[in-house]
């Protein structure tokens, strides 16, 4: 019961059969996926669920170093799933066991020239390009110091 | 103790020396002994013995955690990727003392300051290589007003050499990111800084 009810609801469709036709039954060739979806995730507790779609959950009476994990949003196998750098900041030292806070317990105050978190975009067109990089389209035109510019 | 601890492999009598390096075992001179030694070499029972603590070992509780779903615990002071923070204001903290770079072991940051128009000095470039950076930490430790600091993040792998190249866009970039955990990180510290 516990597990029909984590596939649905981490799948997000209404029934099993549903969320196993919508990926779940990749858990047969993905052997970690089938370990957090089908062995390790049901009968967990539900901690909270970040920007980014991803649900964290922890279990107490698991191994130490085991008791928190993250299902990720999108877990597929394509180069934005299953991709541990999406953990946004205010949950990362929660999952990593630097800290018992998270924004579920806490209030996170973010500063007011907070950026929102993104995956690493490395291998895609968003990747960071420094200058002078080929990818970089102002890459021999960069001033040592570029001026503000109001109203723009 | 010691005497439960004795093996198949130890002769038994008085001068019974504890368990070694097995070439500098002691050759049985007596009838007995030689006898016993070749049934333990006809017997196989050192492989025996060996393999038996190979298959505990396979029963054994496993350690290895679900990555990416699970992730490996990490402290406080983890020196992960480089981030340049801000005061709560916005106003970037470098001043461009260059503390950072004199101390780099690696030769990894390469900083250029300049007035700016409001008079104050700030730094026009602020690289860091992170592919010649050995993540020693002595940065943020020479950094009057932690500025620069290494974040818990160690997912920052690139397909590229050139996307390591981090220039201060980048690094300013990483610290308005991940300024909620660097800062929790650093109050965690502060008793110890």
């Amino acid at each position: 019961m516990a597990l029909a009810k984590f596939l649905k609801e981490t799948y997000g469709k209404q029934s099993v059969l549903d969320a196993i036709k919508g990926g779940g039954w990749k858990a047969f060739l993905d052997g970690t996926l089938a370990q957090a979806t089908l062995v390790h995730g049901p009968n967990a507790t539900f901690v909270g669920m970040d920007a980014l779609g991803n649900k964290y959950y922890e279990r107490m009476t698991e191994q130490y170093g085991r008791h928190r994990w993250v299902v990720f949003g999108d877990l597929s196998r394509s180069a934005s799933g299953q991709e541990p750098s999406t953990v946004t900041p205010e949950w990362h030292g929660w999952l990593h066991c630097i800290t018992d806070s998270n924004p579920a317990n806490t209030d996170v105050q973010l500063p007011i020239y907070h950026r929102p978190h993104h995956r690493n975009y490395t291998g895609s067109p968003m990747s960071y390009a420094p200058k002078g990089a080929w990818q970089n389209p102002q890459k021999r035109t960069w001033r040592k110091v570029q001026y503000w510019q109001p109203n723009q | 103790m010691e005497g439960n601890q004795r093996s198949f492999a130890v002769l038994s009598g008085k001068d019974t020396k504890p368990i070694g390096d097995p070439a500098q075992r002691e050759i049985p001179k007596d009838l007995a002994g030689v006898l016993d030694e070749s049934a333990q070499t006809l017997f196989l029972t050192e492989m025996m013995r060996g393999l038996n603590l190979t298959l505990k070992a396979f029963f054994d509780q496993k350690v290895t955690i679900n990555y990416p779903f699970e992730k490996g615990a990490i402290s406080t002071r983890f020196r992960g990727e480089h981030a340049l923070r801000r005061y709560p204001t916005g106003e970037e903290r470098c001043i461009a003392c260059k503390l950072c770079e004199a101390v780099c072991p690696a030769q990894a940051i390469t900083i250029e300051a300049e007035e700016r128009e409001d008079g104050s000095r700030r730094t026009t470039r602020y690289d860091i290589d992170m592919t010649k950076c050995i993540y020693c930490g002595f940065c943020q430790e020479a950094c009057p007003v932690d500025a620069i600091v290494e974040g818990p993040n160690f997912e920052f792998v690139t397909e590229t050499h050139e996307e390591l190249l981090y220039d201060k866009q980048k690094l300013l970039d990483n610290g308005d990111r991940w300024e909620t955990e660097i800062a929790s990180n650093l109050k965690a510290e502060s008793l110890y800084r």
